[in-house]
C-alpha cells in the first residue's frame, strides 16, 4: 500500500484530503506543520508528500528545500492559495513535482496523486 | 465575539470598582464639629491676659458670651480624644484644676494654628471677634459640669504667649501634631457614615486613629485587587470553556459534514450527528465550517456546500444578519450569502451598496463584482457612496483572479461619482481600451483635477496623438501637477511641431516646468536632444544644469 504524507495546517482540509485518499486505498499520514512533516519523512518511508505552502514553524517551501538538501527523493505535490502563484514557481525551482491551486477538486487531486505515484514507479 | 464581550465586561467591572473607590474617597465628609476646652466661666467679663498669667496658660484664650455667662476656652479639636489628651496635659502644666471639654457644632473654620493654641505664636494683644451661629453643646467634662449656651454669642480671642515656652512645647508635640494633621487630611476623603462608625469604634479602642484609617484603606485596596483577580480568573475560565465548547462541536460537525461531502453518509445520518445544531453558537460554527469548505474545495463540494447551507436553514440566519442594524453582522451576513447562498445575496446586496457604513458598502460592492460575472460593475450607475481605493483593488483582484469579461469602462465615464470615473480611467489605461478614445479625451474638460490628471495620463499611456492639441489648449489653465503631467505626455506623443510650445514653457521661468520640459525633449529622440542643446545655446547656457541633472544616470 502506498504511503502518502499530507501536511496542511487547516485541520478540515487535512482531514478531508486524508479521508479522500484513504478511500482511494492509500495509507495516509498527517502533519499539521512543516516541522512535523520533516520528522515523519525522516522516520518513515513515504511515497508522496502533499504539502501546503503556508504552514506554521516551517513552511512548505522550506520543507521542499530541506528534502533537497538531505537528498530525500520523494515526489511533492504543492497546494497553494489562489493569488500566491509566485510561490508555486519558487516551489518548482526548489524541486516540487506538481501543484494545485485552492480551491481544488478532490477528484483532480486523486488523478494527480495517481500520476505522480505511477511516475515514481 | 464572546471574548470581546468578556473583555469589555472585565473592564466595566474594574472601572466601576475604581469609580466607587474614587467616589468614596473623594466624598468630602469631614463634619464641622469641634471640641474646645473650657477653662473658666463668669457672670462678669474677665481680663484674658490676667487670666492667662494667673493660670500660667500660654497661647490663645477665647471668650464666648451667652446666657449671661462669659466662658473662656482654649483649643479647637476635631475629636474628643485629641481634646481629652490636651486637657490632661493642660491641667498638668498650668495652674488650672478643672477644665471642661465641650463639643461645638457648625462653628466657623478656625485657623489651624489655634488647634494647639499653646503651641502657636501669635501677635501680642490681638483680639478677634467671632460670631457663632449655632449652639454649643456639652458633650463631656473632665471636671463635673455641663451646660448649654445659646446662639448669637460673641467671642473674644486673645493671645497671650511666651515665645520660649511655646517653642519648647511645640517641638515636643510636633510629631503628634503632624500625625493628627495627616489624620484630618485623610479623613476629609471618607464618607460621613463610615466616619461615624469609625469614630464610635476607634474612640473606644485607639488613640491613633490614623493607623486604623490607614489599615482600612489598605484593606479596601487589597479587596479591590482580589476583586479584579477574581474577575480575571472567572472571565478566563469562561473563555476557556467557550473555546472548549467550540472545539468539541467543531470537530463533531467537521467530521459529520466531511463524511457527507465525500458521500460516506446520507443526509439523515449526517443530521443525527449534527447534535444541537439549532443553537445560535452552533449554527455559527456550522457556517464557518461550510465557508472553510467553500474556500478550499471545489468540484462536488461546490454544489454540496451551498445545499447543506440551505438544508440547515443557515441562509435565514445570514439574511437576518445582513439586515441587522450592526455593521459587523451585516458584513458577516453579506459574506455568508455571497459564498453560500448567492440567490439570496443578489436580493439583498443592491440595497447595501450605498450603506452609510463604509465597510458594509465596500463589502456589498465587492460581493456584487463577485456575483455578477457578466456585468461586474453594473452597480456603478446607482452608486452614491464612495468607491474606495481598497474596494477598487479588491474588485480588480477578483476581476483578474476569476478572469471575468472585461466591460467597456467608457460606459462609466459619465458617472457623477468621481471614484467611479477615476477607476474607469485607470481600467481603460490598464486594459488599453483604445476604442474609448473620444470619451477619454472628453474627460480633459472635467471639473475634478484628479479626473483630468488621469485623462492626461491616459493620453500619454495610450499614445493618443490626437489629444495633443487639446493638451496644449488646456495647459495654461491647468494646475501645476497636471501641467507637469502634460509635459511628461509630450515626451511620448510630442514631435518637432511641439518644440515652440515647449520653448514657451521654458521661457516662462518656472523651474519645475523647465526641468520637466528639458526631460521631455531629452527623451523625445535625437531631434529633441538637438533642440534642447540649441535652446541652451540661445539662453547662454542657462539650461546647462538642467541637462546635467537629466542626463545623470542616477536621475
Amino acid at each position: 500500500m502506498k504511503r502518502i504524507l499530507v501536511a496542511e495546517d487547516n485541520k478540515l482540509i487535512l482531514e478531508t484530503v486524508a479521508l479522500n485518499l484513504a478511500r482511494e486505498g492509500y495509507e495516509v499520514l498527517k502533519a499539521m506543520d512543516g516541522k512535523e512533516c520533516l520528522k515523519i519523512v525522516r522516520e518513515k518511508e513515504i511515497d508522496l508528500i502533499i504539502t501546503d505552502i503556508y504552514m506554521p514553524n516551517i513552511n512548505g517551501l522550506e520543507v521542499i528545500s530541506t528534502l533537497k538538501e538531505e537528498q530525500i527523493n520523494i515526489p511533492v505535490l504543492v497546494l497553494s492559495a489562489a493569488g500566491a502563484e509566485d510561490n508555486v514557481s519558487k516551489a518548482f525551482e526548489l524541486g516540487a513535482d506538481d501543484f494545485m491551486i485552492k480551491p481544488f477538486s478532490l477528484m483532480e487531486l486523486n488523478f494527480r496523486v495517481k500520476k505522480l505515484l505511477d511516475k515514481k514507479n | 465575539m464572546t471574548l470581546r464581550r468578556i473583555t469589555i465586561n472585565k473592564f466595566k467591572i474594574v472601572g466601576v470598582s475604581l469609580c466607587i473607590l474614587i467616589f468614596w474617597t473623594s466624598f468630602n465628609v469631614y463634619g464641622n464639629q469641634k471640641y474646645i476646652i473650657q477653662i473658666a466661666a463668669s457672670k462678669t467679663p474677665l481680663n484674658i491676659n490676667e487670666l492667662a498669667q494667673k493660670k500660667s496658660i500660654t497661647g490663645s484664650i477665647k471668650e464666648i458670651k451667652g446666657n449671661d455667662w462669659y466662658r473662656y476656652y482654649v483649643g479647637n479639636f476635631n475629636s474628643y480624644n485629641e481634646a481629652s489628651l490636651y486637657a490632661k496635659e493642660l491641667v498638668n502644666k498650668s495652674e488650672l484644676k478643672n477644665v471642661f471639654i465641650r463639643k461645638i457644632e457648625n462653628v466657623p473654620e478656625y485657623n489651624e494654628k489655634d488647634k494647639y493654641n499653646n503651641l502657636t505664636e501669635q501677635s501680642t494683644d490681638s483680639i478677634t471677634k467671632i460670631k457663632i451661629n449655632n449652639s454649643l453643646q456639652n458633650e463631656a467634662m473632665i471636671g463635673h459640669k455641663q451646660e448649654s449656651i445659646s446662639t448669637d454669642t460673641i467671642v473674644k480671642d486673645s493671645t497671650y504667649y511666651n515665645n520660649n515656652q511655646t517653642k519648647k512645647i511645640s517641638s515636643e508635640n510636633n510629631s503628634v501634631s503632624n500625625l493628627d494633621d495627616f489624620e484630618k487630611n485623610l479623613s476629609n476623603y471618607i464618607p460621613n457614615f463610615i466616619k461615624d462608625i469609625f469614630n464610635s469604634y476607634s474612640k473606644e479602642k485607639y488613640n491613633f486613629r490614623v493607623i486604623l484609617l490607614f489599615l482600612l484603606i489598605v484593606f479596601l485596596f487589597i479587596l479591590n485587587v482580589i476583586n479584579v483577580l477574581l474577575i480575571l480568573i472567572y472571565s478566563n475560565q469562561t473563555q476557556n470553556s467557550t473555546d472548549r465548547y467550540v472545539l468539541v462541536h467543531k470537530n463533531i460537525y467537521e467530521s459529520a459534514l466531511m463524511s457527507y461531502v465525500l458521500g460516506e453518509t446520507n443526509w439523515e445520518q449526517t443530521l443525527k450527528k449534527l447534535k444541537k445544531y439549532n443553537l445560535p453558537q452552533n449554527r455559527e460554527i456550522l457556517s464557518s465550517i461550510l465557508l472553510n469548505f467553500h474556500e478550499n474545495l471545489r468540484g462536488v463540494a461546490d454544489q454540496m456546500v451551498p445545499e447543506i447551507f440551505v438544508k440547515l436553514g443557515l441562509h435565514h440566519d445570514a439574511i437576518k444578519e445582513a439586515n441587522s442594524k450592526h455593521y459587523y453582522k451585516k458584513v458577516a451576513g453579506i459574506k455568508k450569502l455571497t459564498f453560500l447562498y448567492p440567490e439570496g445575496a443578489m436580493q439583498i446586496i443592491p440595497q447595501l451598496l450605498n450603506d452609510p457604513e463604509d465597510i458594509v458598502s465596500a463589502e456589498a460592492q465587492t460581493a456584487f463584482v463577485r456575483l455578477n460575472p457578466e456585468n461586474p460593475f453594473d452597480f456603478f450607475n446607482a452608486l452614491t457612496r464612495p468607491f474606495t481605493r481598497w474596494t477598487q483593488i479588491t474588485a480588480f483582484y477578483i476581476f483578474q483572479l476569476h478572469r471575468r469579461n472585461i466591460p467597456s469602462f467608457a460606459n462609466y465615464l459619465d458617472s457623477q461619482n468621481t471614484n467611479v470615473r477615476n477607476f474607469s480611467l485607470r481600467m481603460i489605461i490598464f486594459f488599453q481600451q483604445l476604442e474609448n478614445i473620444p470619451e477619454v479625451l472628453n474627460m480633459i474638460n472635467c471639473e475634478v483635477e484628479s479626473t483630468r490628471f488621469l485623462a492626461i495620463k491616459a493620453i500619454n499611456d495610450l499614445r493618443l496623438y490626437n489629444g495633443k492639441s487639446l493638451l496644449k489648449d488646456k495647459f495654461q489653465d491647468e494646475t501645476q501637477k497636471n501641467k507637469i503631467e502634460i509635459i511628461k505626455a509630450f515626451s511620448n506623443i510630442g514631435d518637432k511641431e511641439d518644440f515652440d510650445f515647449l520653448k514657451e514653457i521654458i521661457l516662462s521661468g518656472n523651474v519645475s516646468l523647465t526641468l520637466e520640459v528639458c526631460r521631455s525633449l531629452y527623451y523625445m529622440g535625437s531631434e529633441g536632444k538637438e533642440k534642447l542643446n540649441q535652446l541652451n545655446e540661445e539662453m547662454n547656457g542657462e539650461l546647462e544644469l538642467f541637462i546635467a541633472h537629466i542626463s545623470d544616470p542616477r536621475n
